[in-house]
């Protein structure tokens, strides 16, 4: 699988469950559902993703990071506003790695300020790994919230994309 | 994704699963057992690891070329299920030292439990089991911080970090 299919899959995944979650509506996605989660709403998980994808994506180009953004954004809407610019941008980014970028060593910083060094291609696994793990989080929280949501797995969107499922 | 990269995965799956039924071990057998909560995908954490061990067998066996048409037996413990854990761990290590790069494109064609069939790249199923297993790491992680605290990170990037000497373990 190349970059470019394995973040069509990321976008896929993601937008299905902010579809779900921004169909709830504004509370539902501010209301707090339980305090074992890593963000307490919905509207503040899928920010952290939101976050998360903006740093990583700042930290391939070389660019300055500090905190993750996104921990002020005040609603579903605004959030989607701020996300769109930055899903195309990272889709730009992604569809131009060739092969011999995966390879390339990227060396970064993390919020505390600690220095890393990770080849590119591993990175971009990262990302989408850990939009698995909130991902996972919000369909918990949507099944609190109202019912299961739909998959979001990557044998799902591949079945999706060749026409062996209807979604 | 090269067969180097996903091999790099299998071994952060093995990792992350080892490090939540190592803080979950500690919490004991009684407690493994207990009902958690209903809004996740198996209600108890014994239950939960279980589903992925379980997964990760029936994908090994459709790997081979045999769609299983019933889970495992469900081990009664947790330690019972860390030994067969274990073996079933070495089986996809072997696996996966098997294969050459043009296998990642090779079709395999298998069917769900419920008998429906699918034809599905094998690159892309490898790459589904570990992606899985995060699914309900997740989940574990929230269990563990509902009935004891919130257990170690068990990302990628933390893996590779200790791997790689970055990260004391």
């Amino acid at each position: 699988m190349t970059p470019a299919e394995l973040y069509s899959y990321h976008r896929w995944a993601n937008r299905r469950l902010f579809d779900v979650a921004a169909a709830l509506g504004e509370e539902a996605c501010g209301r707090a559902v339980g305090a074992s989660f890593s963000f307490p709403t919905l509207l503040r998980t899928l920010a952290h993703l939101y976050g998360a994808d903006w740093v990583w994506l700042a930290r391939w180009k070389g660019q300055p990071t500090g905190a993750l953004p996104g921990g002020d954004i005040p609603s579903m809407a605004a959030l989607r506003a701020t996300w769109d610019p930055l899903v195309a941008e990272q889709q730009v980014f992604v569809e131009a790695v060739t092969p011999v970028d995966l390879g390339r060593e990227i060396h970064y910083k993390d919020t505390a300020g600690r220095p890393y060094h990770t080849p590119l291609g591993v990175l971009l696994t990262h990302v989408v790994t850990h939009g698995n793990h909130h991902r996972s989080e919000i369909a918990t929280m949507l099944t609190m919230l109202s019912g299961s949501p739909p998959d979001t797995g990557i044998v799902t969107w591949h079945r999706a994309v060749t026409g062996q499922l209807k979604t | 994704m090269s067969l180097a990269r996903l091999r790099a995965l299998y071994e952060h799956h093995w990792w992350a699963n080892r490090t939540l039924l190592d803080v979950t071990a500690t919490l004991g057998e009684a407690r493994a057992a207990e009902e958690i909560g209903r809004q996740f995908s198996e209600p108890s954490l014994r239950r939960m690891f279980f589903h992925v061990y379980g997964v990760d067998a029936l994908w090994l066996a459709r790997w081979q070329g045999v769609s299983p048409t019933t889970i495992p037996d469900e081990p009664a413990t947790l330690a019972e299920l860390e030994e067969q854990w274990t073996r079933l761990e070495r089986e996809q290590q072997a696996f996966l030292d098997g294969l050459r790069e043009p296998d990642l494109d090779r079709v395999i064609d298998f069917r769900l439990l419920s008998g429906k069939a699918y034809r599905q790249p094998l690159g892309l199923l490898l790459h589904h089991v570990p992606d899985h297993g995060t699914h309900h790491r997740s989940e574990i992680a929230t269990m563990l911080t509902t009935v004891s605290g919130s257990p170690p990170g068990t990302g990628l990037a933390r893996f590779l970090a200790i791997r790689s000497g970055q990260d004391s373990q």
